[in-house]
């Protein structure tokens, strides 16, 4: 890449917010996953959107590779450049803009943390209904541009389902605000409107494929007055998938939670039982009583399954995956959605590939609404293992595929896109390529596209 | 190139997840125990990029190691921005999130020290002190004659004793008013002791905190041997960074000490205790305190003073304290290097004069030479109403000394 984009940039945002130095691009060459080293050529930290809209347009006349960076956490690679060009790191956009009580609503600037909003809006009394657990480092923006999930999804769904609207450069440098706002007068109280379809959807999902998010309004809710938790043990994979969908179907609780023994042994925990569910509730102190005992009421009835007093409420996240590991171990999350029915069916088959390539493993389960976003782990050497971690890998995804799951994020797996019926991949293939003509952003993601 | 030092961290390296959790908080925002502060890491506060992150210095160590990446001076310098005050590294909630669990300040010496054996570090400023150490014997250039100028007039103390007072370059030299009215604490609670007078020689810890480890050793070496010609079996400092690399890098060095090392607050907690210190004066003030990353975090968990200065505080009659956002292990670093680090330092310990303010409280105490130093350049250069004191002298005004 030529010294002459690096001086334009440096014009744009200045010369402390770009670097081309080998040793910062190492900084940027890997996120959580095994992907990587993929290094980008140059590194950029806006200030603001209209720095963020002026870099887009360089970008785009230059036909120039732009990968968005928040935290950096997600668990398949998608947080690394696949053919170089710009980093553009958003972490420098993490203000607060606006909380309004009004339309209870949060407006911020999309490279705030998530955890720094949650702790802004908590102490004002306000809370997201989701209960994530990953690094602090876990930006807004990447979290809604890869659909975030926590526990807590049972009853409110992900992140993008409490999303008002957006404002977003486009690939071409255009700066565009969806939700109530782009109606004029109106502020930023309702995602859908009379003006036509959801383009904010456009946006989600799309792990910076289609544009770059630089501010998010995001429905805040207030905190209950209690909080209630109960864990039930089960012996069969079968049985605990029966338990979750009981409590499901029962709609009382805000986040239901299934884990296997051994993701306890991973993360330290004590293990109640060889299948764990927790349930929990929130409300008012008299609703939360009533959905803890009709939980318990169900299952009761349904025979299976025992109440586990001393399981503990947490749900499994970063220290989970980071902490009990001898070095070099590491943990690969192979993520993924199905409908609860074959909960049990996907257990046996991560089982089973994790067998055949002897590793280690844990599984975890999130219920979000009516169907299951799963995290199972497999831990492996990173120095003698990793060849066989991803070849484990791409069989369960394959595995999973034929059961009928869909793929949680997959990356730059190609085998993904091949997947993708034909007739939609050609529908999101006509709004990838008018949205981004010169195809300048986030090359090598899936699904793949043909310029 | 031979990384030698940096190689045995090998597997801490590579076991870096590039989780995010080093770079800024909060943290266990869902905790009971409530979020932690909002910023972690001073460096990348500073400066937000990557690079300037446990996460970025750990990926350019396991490049080094790889043979994939080059030391250029940028890169060096990038390094040493950094004031290893292990915010990137301590155990959350009882359990550590970060898989190179606490090695962040070890890898980063490690790595420096590599650098400066293949003559690319440290950086200029840290030579400067080194060279002011060689020639005088302590990091300000000063005569090593004056080394005793702080001794309260008409002070005389033994030459052999059980304590040996250690106050450091920066309580002799900087700010004399600590290391006098330590002696004057001491002296009231009845507890003799010696000072090591011109054989006193920097800590060492600029030099191995830079990677100067040849440097480093001789001073050691000398400390070592001057301390035990005093026959103390008790050594008290005055700085947390003295303390911590008296504590834990001597015997890196030295072998196994026959002293044990102490800081000041430990000794004025027993006093207090033992009722032989009684505050008695009333100090209307609204205190908070800052505890030194070097008393705490970075030598958790093997030790931790958190209680022994909050306790000498709290002895104080009339004193309301309140705590920061930030403390014990969450402690929020106060810049540590005003004179090596100028620019990362006054931003640092600006944060933390707003985190004081942030708290109601009038006056910002600490434990620590340095902290002193760095937290009152920065109340300075704010033009803030804010008084940094050092506990000593705090004491000192209650006891009507
Ligand atoms: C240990 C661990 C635990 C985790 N737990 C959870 C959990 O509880 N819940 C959950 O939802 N996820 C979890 N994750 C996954 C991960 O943390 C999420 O994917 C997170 O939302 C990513 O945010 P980020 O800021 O790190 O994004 P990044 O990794 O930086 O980016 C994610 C994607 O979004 C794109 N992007 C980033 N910023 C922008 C922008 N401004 N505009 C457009 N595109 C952008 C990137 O290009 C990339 O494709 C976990 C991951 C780990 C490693
Ligand atoms: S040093 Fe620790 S906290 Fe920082 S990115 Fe690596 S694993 Fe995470
Ligand atoms: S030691 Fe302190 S300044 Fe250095 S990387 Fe860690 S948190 Fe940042």
């Amino acid at each position: 890449m030529g010294k002459g984009i690096v001086k334009e940039l440096e014009t744009i945002v200045g010369a402390e917010n770009v670097t081309d130095e080998e040793f910062e691009l190492i900084a940027y060459s890997r996120d959580w996953s095994y992907d990587g080293p993929l290094k980008p050529d140059i590194i950029v930290t806006p200030g603001s959107t209209e720095e963020v809209s002026a870099v887009m347009k360089l970008a785009n006349k230059t036909q120039t590779p732009v990968c968005a960076r928040g935290g950096g956490t997600t668990t398949t690679g998608m947080a690394l450049p696949r053919e170089g060009g710009i980093v553009l790191d958003l972490n420098r956009m993490g203000r607060i803009e606006e909380i309004d009580e009004d339309a209870m609503a949060v407006t911020m600037q999309a490279g705030i943390t998530v955890y720094r909003m949650i702790k802004f809006i908590e102490k004002r009394g306000w809370k997201i209904p989701l209960k994530p657990k990953f690094g602090s480092g876990v930006s807004m923006a990447g979290w809604a541009s890869f659909n975030g999930v926590g526990a807590g999804g049972s009853l409110y769904g992900r992140v993008t389902d409490m999303l008002l609207g957006l404002e977003v450069v486009l690939p071409t440098g255009e700066i565009v605000t969806t939700g109530s706002a782009s109606f004029k007068g109106a502020k930023q109280f309702c995602r859908y409107q009379g003006t036509g379809p959801d383009l904010t959807g456009l946006f989600l999902n799309t792990f910076g494929t289609m544009g770059v998010i630089t501010g998010i309004t995001l429905r805040v809710y207030r905190k209950p007055e209690t909080e209630g938790f109960i864990g039930y043990g089960f012996e069969t994979a079968e049985d605990a998938q029966e338990g979750i969908r009981i409590l499901t179907e029962a709609n009382i609780s805000y986040g239901i939670n299934l884990y296997d023994e051994e993701m306890c042994k991973i993360a330290g925990l004590p293990i109640p039982a060889p299948w764990v569910v927790h349930m929990y509730a929130e409300g008012w102190k008299e609703e939360v009583d009533f959905r803890v005992r009709k939980g318990r009421e169900l299952l009761e009835k349904a025979g299976i399954g025992e109440e586990r007093p001393k399981a503990i409420p947490f749900w499994y996240g970063v220290e989970g995956m980071s902490s009990r590991l001898i070095p070099p171990m590491r943990t690969a999350c192979v993520g993924g959605f199905h409908p609860l029915g074959i909960t049990a069916a996907v257990f046996h088959a991560y089982n089973r590939v994790g067998e055949e390539y002897n590793l280690r493993r844990g599984m975890v389960w999130w219920v979000i609404n009516n169907y299951a976003n799963i995290f199972p782990i497999y831990v492996y050497n990173e120095e003698t293992e990793l060849d066989v971690m991803i070849k484990a890998a791409h069989d369960l995804r394959a595995e999973w595929s034929d059961l009928g799951c869909t793929p949680d994020f997959p990356g730059p797996n190609p085998d993904i896109t091949d997947r993708i019926v034909p007739e939609y991949l050609a529908f999101y293939t006509k709004v990838k390529k008018t949205l981004d003509p010169n195809h300048i952003m986030h090359r090598g993601m899936s699904p793949r596209v043909a310029y | 190139m031979k990384f030698e030092m940096l190689e045995p961290y090998h597997r801490w390296i590579w076991n870096c997840q590039s989780c995010s959790t080093c770079q800024k908080g909060p943290q266990n925002v869902f905790s009971p125990a409530g979020p932690t502060p909002d910023r972690i890491c001073p460096s990348y506060d500073k400066y937000p990029r990557l690079t300037y992150s446990a996460q970025g210095r750990i990926l350019a160590a396991r490049a080094f190691l790889e043979g994939t990446l080059e030391v250029t001076d940028s890169f060096v310098a990038s390094l040493y921005e950094c004031t290893l005050c292990g915010s990137c590294g301590p155990e959350r909630m009882g359990r550590s999130s970060c898989s190179v669990h606490r090695q962040q300040v070890p890898i980063f010496r490690a790595l420096r020290t590599d650098l400066v054996k293949m003559g690319k570090a440290p950086t200029e400023p840290y030579k400067k002190v080194a060279a002011s150490i060689e020639k005088s014997a302590n990091r300000f250039g000063t005569a090593k004659a004056k080394r005793t100028q702080w001794l309260p007039e008409g002070m005389a103390l033994p030459e052999k004793a059980e304590t040996l007072y250690f106050p450091g370059c920066v309580a002799t030299f900087k700010s004399p008013e600590i290391a006098r009215s330590t002696a004057k604490l001491l002296n009231r609670g009845g507890v003799e002791f010696a000072v090591l007078g011109e054989e006193e020689w920097c800590c060492g810890n600029p030099l191995s905190a830079s990677g100067q480890q040849d440097a480093f050793e001789p001073v050691v070496q000398h400390n070592v041997s001057a301390i035990m010609g005093t026959g103390a079996n008790r050594v008290m400092t005055s700085c947390a960074c003295c303390y911590n690399v008296l504590k834990f890098r001597y015997p890196e060095v030295a072998g196994d000490l026959d002293f044990e090392v102490v800081h000041t607050t430990e000794v004025l907690a027993g006093l207090i205790d033992e009722g032989k210190l009684k505050p008695e004066k009333s100090l209307s003030r609204t205190l908070t305190y800052q505890d030194p990353c070097h008393l705490t975090r970075v030598n958790a968990p093997e030790v931790s003073l958190f209680e022994e200065p909050r306790k000498v505080i709290q002895s104080i009659p009339g004193i309301s304290f309140t705590e920061m956002e930030g403390n014990g292990m969450f402690t929020q670093c106060c810049g540590r290097n005003p004179y090596e680090l100028p620019e990362l330092s006054l931003h640092t310990g600006l944060n933390r004069i707003k985190d004081a303010q942030a708290a109601g409280a009038d006056t910002l105490v600490t434990s620590c030479a340095f902290c002193n130093w760095s937290l009152g350049r920065a109340a300075k250069s704010l033009g803030t109403d804010m008084q940094v004191m050092d506990v000593t002298t705090l004491l000192i005004q209650a006891m009507g000394l």
